[in-house]
C-alpha cells in the first residue's frame, strides 16, 4: 500500500470530519428557543444573582453562547474540541460529556463490533452456500429466513426478545452492561457477566443484520461464479474445494468489505433503540436519554463521537479492501 | 499413418435460454490427429468453442450434454470419476482462452497462478524446485521471469497476458493444446507475435493443437486441416489443401473466399447473403439452406451427412457436384 | 399516446403477473392502500377513553377486542395505516426528489460542483441516520405530517445521490448517448427520451427501499416517543403499547401490542415481494429477454 493512498484516505477523513462537526453543530443551533435560558432562570435564582449574571456563568460552563456570531461560536467550539473537552452534561453538570463517553463508547464498540463480526462471517457462509446450491432444503429454510426478519425492524427484534427472555424466562438481566459483584478488569466473572448482559442485543444486531450479508453474498457469489476466471480454474483441474475459497468465497467477499463500514454505522445508529430496550448502558442508552431530557449538550457530544467512529470505520474498511484487492494499490 | 489424439463421437450440447432450448452442438463427430495443427472455423455462436469445452468436458452450467463420447487414449473422458478428471485437464489437454483478460484470478500473482495448478496436480512437488521451470516457460514465450512472476494479472497487458496464458498452457507439457481464438483481442503485429510464438512451441514440443478461430487468414497460414461448423454442424472438414482447392461445401466456399487478402481486388468479394442462423429456431433440413443459393426442395427436408469426397476429405451438402460445376471447382 | 400508455400498463402487470411473488406483494400492498382509503372512510374512529371496556378480548363488535383505554383496536390500525403510508410516500418522495436533484446535478454539471455534492452527500452517508433523525424531530418541532416526512428525508437521500449519480455517470458515457450527441439531439430531449426511461426502474426500486426505511425509522422514532403528532400511527400504538399495558406481564395486551407488529411486517414483505418483480417489469432489457 502506497504512502500517498494512505494520506489521501486519512486526508479525506479528516476533511470529513470537519465537516461533520459542523453539520453536527449547526443542527444543535437549530433547537428552538434558546436552550440557556431555562438553566439560566434556575441558576439566578438558586445563587441570588441576576438573570444576566447568571446567563454568562451558564454560556461559560456549557462553553456555548447563542448570542456569538455563529463562526465565533464554532471556532469556540472546535478549540475545546482540540483539547479534548465536549462541555458538561445539562442534566447533570457534574459529569463531562468526555467522562460519560469514557463509561458508554467502549460498550457500544464492544457490543456492534462483536455483531458485525459474527453476521459477516455467518451471512458470507450462508450466502456461498446458497451460490453453490442453487436449489434444495437448505437454500429453502435461508431464504424463509432471510424474508422474514427482512420485514421486522431490529428495534421490534429487540423488543420481543426482551420480553421472551428478560421477562418471562428471566434468562438475562433487565438493565447494565456488568453486574455489581464483579470487579471490573481481566478476569473471568468480569468478563462472563459484560458476555452475559451482552448476549442479547448482540443476538439482536445478528439475526436482523446477517440476512442483508447474505443476500449480498449470494449475489456476488453467484456473479463470481459466472467469471471467466472460474471457468478457466475449472480447466486447468482444480478440485472444487479449492476453486470455492480461493476463486469463489474470497472474490466475492471483497465487495462486501467496502459496505462493512456502512453496516457498522447503521448498527451504531440503530443502537439509540436496541440499547434502550435492553436498558444496556452503552452509547445508544445515553443518546435516547439525552434526547428524552432534551440534554443538548450531551447528545452532541453522543452524535459526534458515533460520527467519528463512523469514520475511523470508513477507514478500516478503505484500507482493508486495499489489502485484499491488488488490484486498488494502483490508484 | 497418423493417429487421432482425441475423437469425439456424436456429441450434441444443449443449452436451455428464457425463449427456448437450442442445440449448441448437433450430432458432431470430430477428430483431432496427433502431431497436427487443426483449425475448427465457423461464425461466432457457430458452436465451435462449445464443441472444444467438452474436450475437457467444461461445458457451461447452463449447458447440457445430451449424448456422445469423448475419446483420449482409449478412455471416455466423460465418464472419468471427479478426480480422474481433474488430473486429466491441463496435464492431457489445456487450453488458452479468448479472454486473457479475465481468465487469471484478479487476487492472485503469476507465481501463484502457475504452483497452484502445479500443486494440484503434483502434490509433492516442491515450489522452489518447479521455480526454474515457470522461468523457463515464461522466457520460452519472451517474458521477462523476475518481473513478471510477481505481478497481478492487472498489471500485464494484453500481449503480455496472452503469453502468459501460453506458458500457463505449457506448463505441465499436455499433448493436446485448445486455442480459442487467442488472438481476438489483440492488436495485428501482437497476433503474429504470439503465433510465431505458438508455431516455435508446435515444433519443438510435438504438442498437437486445436484452433478456434474465425480468421480463414491465420487458417490458411498455420493450419494443417480444417473443419468449418455452421449451426452446431460440421459442414466441411479435411486436409487444409485438399479443402481449400476442391471446396465442397458453399458456406465454406463463402467463409474461404471472403476472407480479406491484399492480393485480392474488391469487387470480386461478395459477403454471404442473409443473416445468422437463429440456433433456437433453426431452419428444417441444411440450415444453411435460407442463405445458399443451391438451395433446393430436398435441402429445406433433408439435414445433408457428411459424404466423403476425397482423400482426407468430408463435406455435408446434398449439391456439391452442383455447386462445383457452376463455383468452377474442380473435384 | 394514450394507446401506448395503456399498452405499457397493461405489459406491466402482465409481468408482474407472471412472477408469484410480485403479485404476492401487489396483493398485499393493494389491502394496505384500501385500508387507508376505503377503510378509513367506512370505519368511524372513536377515541373517546371507555374504562369500562379496557382489554377486551376479540368480539363481534371489536374484531380486534380494545386496547388499555377501551378503545377500538382495529378501528385504530385502519386509521393507523392512512398515517403511515403516506408519511412513508412523502419520506420517499422527498428523498428521491433530493437524491434526484443532488446526484444529477453532480454527474451532469462536473468539476469541482460533483465534488462538493459528493463531499456533502458523504457527509449524510457518515453520520448515523437514527440519532440525526431524533435531534431533527426535536429541533423542527414536528407537528405535521411534511415536518415528519422532511426529517426522514433528509437523513436518506444520500443513498439515492450516489446510485443515481454513479447510473447517470455510466449512461453519460454509453454509446447510444454519444450517438445521440453526434445526431444533434438537445441535451434535454436526450435527458427526457433516452436517460430517464432507463432509470425509471432503478428509482421505483428506490422509492420502494426508501418507503420502507422511512416506514421503519418513524416507527422507531414514535416508540421513544420523538414523533407523536398524531394519535393513531401504528408507531404511537407501539410506543403506548409498551408505556401503558405492561406487556411483558400482561397476555391481554398482547392483540393491542402485535397488531401494529403484524401489519408492519406484512406491510414490508409487501413491499420486498413487488419490488422482487419491478426491476424486471418496468426495465425494457430485462422483459424482451
Amino acid at each position: 500500500m502506497s504512502i500517498k493512498y494512505l494520506a489521501k484516505r486519512l486526508g479525506n477523513a479528516l476533511l470529513t470530519l470537519i465537516a461533520v462537526t459542523f453539520v453536527i453543530f449547526c443542527v444543535l443551533r437549530m433547537m428552538p428557543g434558546d436552550i440557556l435560558e431555562p438553566k439560566a432562570r434556575e441558576e439566578a435564582g438558586r445563587m441570588g444573582i441576576t438573570y444576566e449574571e447568571a446567563y454568562d456563568i451558564v454560556a461559560s460552563r456549557y462553553n456555548y453562547n447563542p448570542h456569538e456570531p455563529i463562526l465565533q461560536q464554532f471556532t469556540r467550539y472546535v478549540k475545546c474540541l482540540l483539547r479534548g473537552e465536549l462541555g458538561t452534561s445539562m442534566t447533570n453538570p457534574k459529569n463531562t460529556v468526555v467522562s460519560i463517553l469514557s463509561v458508554a463508547l467502549p460498550w457500544t464498540i464492544f457490543v456492534v463490533s462483536i455483531s458485525l463480526v459474527l453476521s459477516f462471517v455467518i451471512g458470507v457462509q450462508l450466502g456461498a452456500v446458497m451460490a453453490i446450491k442453487k436449489k434444495g432444503f437448505i437454500n429453502n429454510i435461508i431464504t424463509f429466513y432471510v424474508t422474514i426478519v427482512s420485514t421486522v425492524p431490529n428495534y421490534i427484534v429487540a423488543i420481543l426478545l426482551s420480553i421472551v427472555f428478560v421477562y418471562q424466562l428471566g434468562w438475562f438481566p433487565k438493565s447494565g452492561v456488568y453486574s455489581i459483584d464483579v470487579t471490573p478488569g481481566f478476569n473471568l466473572p468480569f468478563l462472563l457477566s459484560a458476555l452475559h448482559h451482552a448476549v442479547l442485543p448482540i443476538f439482536t444486531y445478528v439475526i436482523t443484520s446477517t440476512g442483508g450479508w447474505i443476500l449480498n453474498m449470494k449475489g456476488s457469489s453467484i456473479h463470481t461464479l459466472g467469471s471467466d476466471y472460474v471457468f478457466a480454474a475449472r480447466a486447468r483441474g482444480l478440485p472444487d474445494s479449492i476453486i470455492m475459497r480461493r476463486y469463489m468465497k474470497r472474490n466475492a467477499m471483497i465487495p462486501l468489505v467496502t459496505t462493512l463500514a456502512m453496516c457498522f454505522g447503521g448498527m451504531i445508529g440503530g443502537a439509540t433503540l436496541i440499547e434502550g430496550q435492553f436498558q444496556y448502558l452503552g452509547m445508544g442508552s445515553y443518546l435516547a436519554k439525552a434526547q428524552g431530557e432534551r440534554d443538548y449538550i450531551l447528545y452532541q457530544g453522543l452524535l459526534l463521537c458515533v460520527s467519528f467512529s463512523v469514520i475511523v470505520a470508513n477507514l478500516i474498511a478503505d484500507l482493508l479492501y486495499s489489502k485484499l484487492d491488488p488490484r486498488i494499490r494502483l490508484e | 499413418m497418423t493417429n487421432n489424439i482425441v475423437e469425439v463421437r456424436d456429441m450434441t450440447v444443449e443449452f436451455r435460454k428464457p425463449r427456448g432450448a437450442l442445440l449448441a452442438v448437433n450430432h458432431v463427430d470430430f477428430d483431432v490427429r496427433e502431431g497436427c495443427v487443426t483449425a475448427l472455423v465457423g461464425e461466432s455462436g457457430s458452436g465451435k468453442s462449445t464443441l472444444a469445452f467438452t474436450m475437457l468436458n467444461i461445458v457451461n452450467t447452463t449447458g447440457r450434454i445430451l449424448s456422445g463420447e469423448v475419446l483420449y487414449g482409449g478412455r471416455n473422458i466423460l465418464e472419468l470419476s471427479t478426480e480422474e478428471l481433474n488430473a486429466y485437464k491441463w496435464k492431457e489437454v489445456s487450453m488458452i482462452f479468448q479472454s486473457a483478460q479475465s481468465a487469471l484470478n484478479p487476487l492472485m500473482t503469476i507465481q501463484e497462478h502457475f504452483w497452484e495448478t502445479y500443486h494440484v496436480h503434483e502434490p509433492h512437488a516442491k515450489e522452489e524446485d518447479v521455480i526454474p521451470r515457470f522461468r523457463q516457460l515464461l522466457e520460452d514465450v519472451r517474458l521477462d521471469p523476475d518481473r513478471v512472476l510477481k505481478l497481478y494479472p492487472h498489471e500485464l497487458s494484453g500481449g503480455m497476458k496472452q503469453r502468459v496464458m501460453i506458458a500457463f498452457a505449457m506448463l505441465l507439457e499436455p499433448k493436446f493444446l485448445i486455442l480459442d481464438e487467442p488472438t481476438t483481442a489483440l492488436d495485428v503485429i501482437t497476433q503474429d507475435y504470439i503465433f510465431s510464438i505458438l508455431d516455435r512451441i508446435h515444433q519443438e514440443t510435438g504438442v498437437s493443437m486445436l484452433l478456434l478461430t474465425h480468421d480463414i487468414g491465420v487458417v490458411a497460414k498455420v493450419a494443417d486441416r480444417i473443419a468449418v461448423m455452421y449451426a452446431g454442424r460440421i459442414v466441411e472438414m479435411g486436409d487444409i489443401f485438399e479443402v481449400f482447392r476442391s471446396t465442397a461445401h458453399p458456406y465454406a466456399h463463402a467463409l474461404i473466399t471472403t476472407a480479406p487478402s491484399l492480393l485480392d481486388r474488391d469487387e470480386d468479394k461478395e459477403p454471404i447473403p442473409g443473416t445468422p442462423p437463429d440456433l433456437i429456431d433453426l431452419p428444417a433440413g441444411c440450415a444453411f439452406h435460407p442463405r445458399c443459393p443451391y438451395a433446393t426442395e430436398l435441402c429445406r427436408r433433408e439435414v445433408p451427412v457428411l459424404r466423403t469426397v476425397g482423400e482426407d476429405h468430408q463435406a455435408a451438402c446434398h449439391h456439391m457436384e452442383t455447386f462445383r460445376k457452376e463455383a468452377g471447382i474442380h473435384g | 399516446m394514450g394507446k401506448r400508455f395503456v399498452k405499457s400498463v397493461r405489459d406491466f402487470f402482465k409481468v408482474i403477473f407472471r412472477n408469484r411473488q410480485a403479485t404476492v406483494g401487489l396483493f398485499i400492498l393493494a389491502f394496505f392502500i384500501l385500508m387507508a382509503t376505503v377503510g378509513t372512510a367506512v370505519t368511524p374512529l372513536d377515541m373517546t377513553v371507555d374504562f369500562a371496556n379496557r382489554f377486551q378480548m376479540p368480539s363481534a363488535q371489536h374484531w380486534l377486542g380494545t386496547d388499555y383505554l377501551g378503545r377500538d383496536i382495529l378501528a385504530q390500525t385502519i386509521h393507523g395505516s392512512r398515517d403511515v403510508l403516506t408519511l412513508g410516500a412523502v419520506c420517499a418522495l422527498m428523498a428521491l426528489a433530493l437524491g434526484i436533484a443532488v446526484g444529477a446535478a453532480g454527474a451532469f454539471i462536473g468539476g469541482w460542483v460533483d465534488t462538493a455534492l459528493n463531499f456533502v452527500t458523504n457527509i449524510f452517508l457518515t453520520i448515523p441516520s437514527f440519532p440525526l433523525m431524533l435531534i431533527l424531530a426535536v429541533a423542527f418541532n414536528v407537528q405535521n405530517i411534511w415536518a415528519a416526512g422532511f426529517i426522514l428525508a433528509v437523513v436518506s437521500w444520500g443513498g439515492v445521490a450516489r446510485v443515481v449519480r454513479g447510473q447517470i455517470l455510466s449512461l453519460k458515457h454509453a454509446e447510444y448517448i454519444t450517438a445521440c450527441r453526434i445526431m444533434g439531439l438537445k441535451t434535454w430531449y436526450i435527458i427526457l427520451r433516452e436517460i430517464l426511461p432507463n432509470m425509471v426502474s432503478l428509482l421505483a426500486v428506490q422509492f420502494i427501499g426508501l418507503f420502507q426505511g422511512g416506514i421503519a425509522s418513524s416507527m422507531g422514532l414514535m416508540m421513544l416517543g420523538a414523533l407523536t403528532y398524531r394519535p393513531t400511527n401504528w408507531g404511537v400504538m407501539l410506543n403506548l403499547a409498551l408505556q401503558n399495558t405492561g406487556i411483558a406481564y400482561n397476555p391481554k395486551g398482547l392483540i393491542y401490542f402485535f397488531t401494529p407488529i403484524v401489519c408492519l411486517a406484512l406491510l414490508q414483505l409487501g413491499c420486498i415481494f413487488f419490488s422482487s418483480g419491478l426491476d424486471e417489469a418496468l426495465n425494457p432489457r430485462l422483459r424482451t429477454e
